[in-house]
């Protein structure tokens, strides 16, 4: 800048001005270009044009510097346990199980639902206690009629401890049992059965020890047990097990 | 990254955040840039808008309030006010988008005299000659383009550039004043001020 007024465009002038405005003059020079600068409105008018260009320039720059600044965003997954893959897996797995479990209820349900509409306790021996000797049976046989199975199957446990080849105490003792809900006590009871097939309960009790099988769900088991049966009754009921 | 010179440090206003963001100093732009995008990007996901639109409104306003901290028409008691204050102008860009969208309207409309007083004639006239320079400066040659950078955006000393691209100091001084009258001439600026 010469002394006689004359603002001259060059680069001596140029760079006062960046300083001026970039902020980098010492405080005295500073106060000196304002004084110009109300003098001159040349001056002025450069100093106006370099702030369009400054900050066109910055603008630009910061522009140019976002897409830097982007990929450095690190996208951390916000909740990490739930992405797909953990849910996938989880509900496969809860499927697996929810699946299964059905299965078996299913299946133990319509062994059960067999079991129930087939199961009727045998009615039992007419029970006049002509003979002392069969006191305790007949005493047991009026309990199972009056549905008090375990006072039935107490009494007739002691008869059958004394004489365990009786086979109508072990037969009713394995009907009562079943009855009671102890499908393992009844299975016990009339397995034994199978070794006198010429007893009149022999039918009668791989009928009831079929539904035992049943009522445990052992299918196979009581398809089996019917298989040596040839009453109407297990006829009736070994078709039904088929169709599980 | 550039530092701020010892010069400056005794006019630092109180608030540190914003004289940096003044002195376009990188890390705190790049800090303030990560941390404030995750939440913009939540509201315009949940707001019908995808991923791309998210980082370009985010970006628009990220340019916005910077431009607003440098004119001094927003002052930032602390960081958390700034990152209110970005969020804020995303968000309002926009609902600016999507109601245009609504109306069949596919200009987007620029909100940032919101949160500056109503635009003069002047500033106008201004904000259209910043344009103009920032469209030019891409058509400059990359030698240009990084010495404007660095002496206007990061501020540094003619001494320090000419370290960075292997030159004398004097030349690196020359060679930015030819760059600089070079975009003038392109931009075609008239020193009393209009185009």
């Amino acid at each position: 800048m010469d002394l006689n007024n004359n603002i001259q465009n060059n680069q001596e002038t140029q760079e006062l001005i960046d300083a001026y405005l970039l902020d980098t003059l010492d405080a005295d020079v500073k106060a000196d270009f304002k004084e110009r600068m109300k003098l001159f409105p040349d001056l002025r008018a450069l100093v106006e044009e370099q702030k369009t260009v400054i900050r066109g320039v910055e603008e630009q720059t910061l522009k140019n510097s976002l897409d830097d600044f982007h990929k450095e965003i690190i996208d951390i997954p916000e909740k990490k346990w739930l992405s797909p893959g953990w849910m996938a897996l989880a509900a496969s797995f809860l499927i697996l199980i929810s699946v299964s479990t059905w299965a078996i209820l299913i299946s133990g349900n319509s062994s059960q639902k067999v079991f129930s509409t087939n199961f009727k306790p045998d009615p039992g021996l007419p029970t006049t206690m002509s003979t002392s000797l069969n006191y305790d049976f007949y005493y047991g046989m009026v309990n199972y009629k009056r549905k008090e199975y375990d006072e039935a199957i107490s009494r007739w446990e002691t008869l059958y401890a004394a004489n365990p080849e009786n086979d109508t105490v072990v037969y009713f003792l394995g009907v009562a049992n079943l009855a009671n809900g102890n499908a393992r006590q009844a299975k016990k009871y009339l397995q034994s059965a199978k070794e006198k097939p010429q007893s009149v309960f022999y039918e009668d009790a791989q009928y009831y020890l079929a539904l035992a099988l049943l009522k445990e769900n052992k299918i196979e088991e009581a398809k089996q047990a019917l298989a040596q049966s040839t009453s109407s009754a297990s006829i009736v009921l070994l078709k039904e097990i088929k169709s599980l | 990254m550039q530092t701020i010179s010892n010069q400056k440090i005794k006019d630092l206003p109180l608030n540190r955040t914003t004289a940096l963001i003044k002195h376009n100093d990188a890390t705190t732009l790049k800090e303030l840039y990560k941390t404030n995008f995750a939440k913009v990007k939540r509201y315009v996901l949940k707001n019908n808008g995808d991923e791309q639109q998210a980082k370009d409104v985010y970006q628009e306003a990220f340019v916005a309030m910077w431009r607003n901290i440098k004119d001094d028409k927003f002052s930032a008691e602390s960081e958390t006010a700034i990152n209110g204050y970005l969020f804020q102008i995303a968000k309002y860009k926009w609902l600016d988008h999507v109601r245009s969208v609504k109306y069949k309207n596919t200009t987007f409309i620029n909100r940032d005299i919101e949160y500056d007083e109503t635009d003069t004639d002047e500033n106008e006239l201004q904000n259209r000659k910043i344009k103009l320079i920032m469209e030019t400066i891409n058509q400059l040659g990359e030698r240009c383009q990084l010495l404007l950078k660095l002496f206007y955006f990061e501020r540094k000393s003619f001494k320090e550039i000419a370290e960075i691209i292997v030159m004398d100091e004097a030349s690196a001084r020359n060679a930015k004043y030819r760059c600089q009258e070079q975009l003038k001439k392109m931009t075609q600026i008239i020193p009393n001020g209009f185009k």
